[in-house]
Parts: structure tokens; sequence; C-alpha cells
């Protein structure tokens, strides 16, 4: 697809440039600037939204010419949900109950990702792994995480 | 102190017990990592980051730079016998790597770029031996000008001289000193950008980025992917790694050239592994006397770029170590790591930590030798990994993934700061921009703030101290020269480009 001649990753890619300088720099504004002399924690960032934003326009306009054939590899939804959300899911879990049960949910609904796989083997393979990580890492390496929390 | 005093020392620690298991499991796990298909040297490292920091210093640096070079030595495996490229170097070894499989040469191919491999890492290791001392006496004079100008030109060099969209990969290096921004200032105690979250204020969690932008992307693609290339059964036998007489006769002058020509380039701040490889394999095409055979199996085609790939990774430790500025991005995050582990690598790093030193370098050599063992008698290994279904293997991965994020620092926040950065990854995927240089701009973004902050004090305000002194000069007009290539080129490759255009619409 193209706007204004351009491909449009490249207009898109430009403007979240330009639109993640701007807000670096207006949350820079927030910390003192100081001097040249004797810069506060604003100076520096200040700077590099200034020049995010300035290399936006760059990457339509000068990047933009490059005609392009290849499409992008789009991950399928439901690997990108289960996945994220496994991970999601560990953290939730850890804390509270421990590395055992946060192993086993991060396994099993990873597992899920792959559209072949059932529910049998998800619970299979989760309760393999977690096995292998509570004897590895709470016994083996003597990480300070508990292996099951009540 | 001698040399050879030294690196007796170094054999001392690299030859303990202790050294020669972390030295062993470092290139294991990173020959495994390196051989699951997708993964790079990148990801490799950033997923097996955390268990080093359950390590005392000295061996979790072994153990990760063994991850390093062994993840290098895996990467070529599954190029070779699946024809899909992990990472950027690699895919300059399957150009001939996959047709010489084809022809039923896959295991001649697998030996020699092992042979490859590990001659180039001796020759970069030897000169990683002799330059990184004389270096750093030169960089106990360096000043915060210096410093500044020396790391603007590393961080510039890193965005234009690899990639090939200069404004994406400049926007990289800036949105990575932002996010190297992120937590307490030490200068004035103000938190910056940390949105009121405490878990902030340390700073972002260096291994929950490169995980996030580096192996999650690629996790989440081969898991929604239907078919998994696998490799053809009973290809490799001991009898078929053997290689003829003229096979070495042909590849044992490339080796030397690709060594030298990745040692160059690995030592060169902003240029590693990939801008070599490239190199050697159009070097060897040039000078061969049948430029037609390469990409249809030619033996240089493959034992070139190997070495030079394993030379540049050896030689990229020379400015990471003897000056704190890593060369590339990998460089970047073991630059990281060290940091978490309380080392700083500088100029006064050889001289005061010599066991440290000596130790990782001379753990090199044991490394290579453990990977030539793994990766020749025992091949049959990994090539039976690459069978094991894929849908088995990533949820392992995301787990330990998981566990080794979190165990850092024990946060939450850590995990959450990872799935963010891992659908940013994704994004940048899909908006084609290189990730890699990001990471540079995150773990020296600190260090360009400080240095420059001390400079201009030291200065009293004045900009122009960064072009009277001569050496800050120097570093600044090699950042001229190279915006000036690059500007040129694009003129010149532009207007080739809009030709074709008009060759192929007329």
């Amino acid at each position: 697809m193209r706007i204004l001649g351009r491909d449009v990753t490249d207009v898109v890619a430009g403007v979240a440039t330009s639109i993640i300088g701007l807000l670096v720099v207006y949350n820079a504004w927030e910390y003192p600037m100081g001097t040249a002399r004797d810069m506060g924690p604003g100076y520096f960032p200040t700077l590099a939204g200034v020049a995010l934003a300035l290399l936006g326009p760059g990457i339509i306009f000068v990047e933009g010419r490059r005609p392009v054939d290849e499409k992008p590899e789009y991950v399928h939804p439901r690997s990108l949900l289960l996945i994220l959300g496994s991970i999601g899911m560990f953290a939730a879990l850890v804390g509270p109950f421990g590395l055992g049960p946060a192993t086993f949910a991060s396994v099993f609904l990873s597992a899920l990702a792959d559209r072949t796989s059932t529910l049998l083997f998800a619970t299979v393979l989760a309760f393999c792994v977690t096995g292998f990580a509570v004897a590895a890492f709470v016994y083996g390496l003597g990480v300070q995480i508990p292996g099951i929390r009540w | 102190m001698d040399i050879f005093s030294n690196m007796a020392l170094g054999l001392g620690v690299a030859l303990s017990l202790q050294g020669l298991f972390f030295c062993f499991v470092g290139v294991s796990l990173g020959t495994l990592v390196g051989v699951l298909p997708g993964l790079g040297p990148m990801a490799s490292i950033a997923m097996l980051l955390p268990l080093t920091y359950h390590v005392s210093p000295t061996f979790a640096l072994i153990m990760l730079a063994g991850i390093y070079y062994g993840a290098a030595y895996g990467g070529r495996i599954t190029s070779i016998l699946l024809n899909l490229a992990g990472e950027a170097s690699s895919a300059v070894t399957l150009l001939d790597g996959y047709p010489m499989a084809r022809q039923g040469r896959a295991g001649v191919a697998l030996f020699i770029t092992a042979i490859a491999s590990f001659a180039g890492g001796i020759v970069g290791m030897v000169l990683l031996m002799l330059f990184s001392q004389p270096l750093a006496h030169l960089a106990i004079r360096f000043s915060a000008q210096e410093y500044f100008s020396l790391m603007l030109l590393g961080l510039v060099a890193a965005a234009l001289l690899a990639g090939e969209a200069p404004f994406r990969a400049l926007a990289m290096v800036v949105l990575g000193l932002v996010l190297g921004l992120v937590g307490i200032d030490l200068n004035s105690g103000t938190a910056r950008f940390t949105f009121g979250v405490p878990a902030l204020y340390d700073g972002l969690s260096l291994v929950a980025i490169a995980v996030g932008l580096f192996g999650l992307p690629e996790v989440m693609a081969s898991a929604g992917s239907k078919e998994q290339a696998r490799p053809a059964p009973g290809t490799i036998t001991m009898r078929s790694l053997m290689p003829t007489p003229s096979d070495w006769k042909q590849a044992t002058l490339p080796m030397l050239r690709g060594s030298a020509i990745g040692s160059f380039f690995g030592a060169l701040p902003g240029t590693g592994g990939v801008t070599a490889s490239f190199m050697s394999y159009a070097v060897e095409k040039r000078i061969a006397d049948d430029p037609s055979r390469f990409g249809k199996g030619a033996i240089e085609g493959v034992a070139s770029p190997e070495a030079a790939n394993n030379a540049a990774v050896q030689t990229s430790f020379i400015p990471t170590l003897s000056l704190g500025i890593p060369g590339d991005p990998v460089m970047a995050l073991m630059l990281g790591v060290m940091m978490v582990h309380n080392i700083l690598p500088g100029p006064n790093f050889i001289a005061g930590q010599p066991e440290l030193f000596w130790g990782l370098v001379m753990s090199f050599v044991i490394g290579n030798v453990m990977l030539v063992i793994l990766n020749v008698p025992m091949i049959g290994l990994w090539v039976r990994l690459l069978l094991v279904p894929y849908r088995v293997l990533f949820p392992i991965i995301i787990a330990l993934v998981c566990i080794g994020v979190y165990s850092v620092m024990n946060q939450a926040m850590d995990l959450f700061v990872l799935i963010g950065f891992a659908l940013l990854g994704y994004a940048l995927k899909l908006l084609r921009f290189q990730a890699a240089p990001l990471l540079l701009g995150l773990v020296l973004g600190p260090m360009l703030e400080e240095n420059f902050r001390r400079a201009m004090v030291i200065a009293g305000g004045d900009f122009s101290s960064f072009f009277t002194r001569p050496l800050s000069a120097a570093f600044l007009v090699c950042i001229a020269l190279i915006l000036a290539w690059t500007i040129y080129s694009r003129i010149r490759g532009g207007r080739a480009l809009d030709e074709a255009a008009a060759n192929e619409a007329g």
C-alpha cells in the first residue's frame, strides 16, 4: 500500500519516530535543563528527543524512495497472545505461589500457541519442564525463588 | 610482566576445574541454542544471559564469551543443513553451504567450517593478546572529550556502516540512548522517564530488553508457522565428514584470508562479524580463478566467511575490554552484563584485573578446542536436535526466559518490560527497523551522557573543546567521513535504483 507515493511502512515508521521524539522532549521538560556548563537532567534527553524527531522525516522522504517488494512476516495472533500471555501469567504467579506453579502455567499456555498441540500434550510437557526447572534452578543453582509457596 | 607469564596466569584460571566447567557449559549451551532455527547469536546470548548471574564474575565472563562463540559455531550447522539463516552472518555461509549439502557434501562443509572457525578464532585471539594492552595504555590519557567523541564514532559507525537504511538505524541508536536514560540520574538524583514506577529507578532490565527485542519475536514467528524444516536423515556420517586433499588445498588460503579480514573488521568500532563475513566472501569471489563456482558449492565460499566471522568475534573484544567501548551490538550486550557483575572494562581493566583478562583470553583457546570436538566427532548430536519438534522446544524456551529474566532481580516488573519489548521488537520488524543498533545506544547512553556532561564542565561550557583536542577531533573527522561516504553512496545507489526502475518501466 502507498500513501503520498511512499510505502505505507515508511510513513508509519517515520511518523512514529517523530512522535516518540516529541514525547521525549515533552517529558524532558519536567526536568531542569541547566546550562551547557552545568547540565541539568533535562539537557541530554532534550537533545536526544529533538534528534529523534528530526530523523522521522528522513525515514519517510529519503528512505521512502526505495521500492519495496518484501511482505512483512505477520505472527499469528494466537501465538502472539498465548506466548505473551504465558509470560504475564508467570509474572502474576511467581511472587505469590513460587517457581513451580508459575513455570507450569507458562509452559502449559505457551505450548497451546502451536495449533497442533493438544491439552494432554501441553499438560505432560508442563509437568516435565516444571520438574526439571525446580530441580535445576531451586536445588541446583540455588536461585532465591521458592519452588512452591502456599 | 611479559606475555608468557601473563599467559601462564591466564591458563591457571582457564584450566582450573571451575574454568573448564563453565567454559564447557558456555560453549555447549551456545552451540545448542545456536543450532535452533531462527535464533542467532544475539537471541542466544540474550536468552542464556540470566544463567551467568549466579556465577562469580570471572567464570561468568568465560561462560558468556563461550556462549557467544559457541552460538556462532552452532548457527552454521543450521544454515548448512536447512538453508536457514539464523542471523545475517550465517546468511553468507549458506550461499555455498547449502548447495554443498545438496550435493551430498554437507559433512565436508560442516568439517571445513568447524576448522575455519577454529583458525579464525585463534588468529583473532592472538591479536587480542597483542593489541589490547597497548591500546589500553593509549586510552589512559583519554579525557571526557575523547571518550565522548569515540563513543559517538562507535554509534554512528554501527548505524551507518552495517545497515542499508541509515535514518532508521540512527533512529534506533537514539531510541536506545533515550531508553538508557530511564531511571535515577546519578548527577542530580532526579528520576527520569520512570512514570512513578519504583521498579524502574534502577533503569530498564537489559536482559528483558535484549530477550524481548531479539529472542521472543523469533520464537513467536516460528511457533505459529505450520511447517518445520528438517535435515534429511542419515546424511552425516563420520566418513562423509572427511574433506579430500584437494578440499584442504582449496580451503587453507581462504581460511587465512578470512581470518585477516575478520580480525580487521572485528576490531573496528561499529562493524563486526556480519560485515566481515560479507567482505571475505566478496574477496574470495573476486580473486577466484572461476567466480561462477560461487553459489554452487564452492568450498572457499564457506571456509573464508566462517573464519572471518569467528576472527571478528575474538577481535571485537579488543575495543570492548581495553577502551570499555563495545564495537558491535553483541559486545554492547556483553559489556552490559559485565557491568552487572561489577566488572568495568576500560584502560585500567587489564592492568587492574589481569587474572580476569588473561583467564578470559586463555579460555578462548580451550573453548575453541572444545567446540571443534563438539562439532566434529559429535556433530550427529546437534543434527538430531534439529529433529526435535519445535512445539516441544519453544514452551521450554519461554519458561527458561521467564525464570531467567525474573531471577536477576526477583522483580515481576522485569517480565512486563519483557512483554513490552517483545511487542516493540515485533513492531520494529514489521516497520523494517533493525533492532541491533538500539542495544548499542542503550548500553552506551548513560556513559555518553556522563562524558558529555563532564567534558562540558571541564571546558567551561565551550563546545569547541571537542574539536580542539587532537584525538577527539580525529574521531569527529572519522564521523564526518562516514557521514560523507554514506551520503555519497546513497546518491550513487539511488541513481542506480532510479535507472533500474526506468528500465523496467521502459
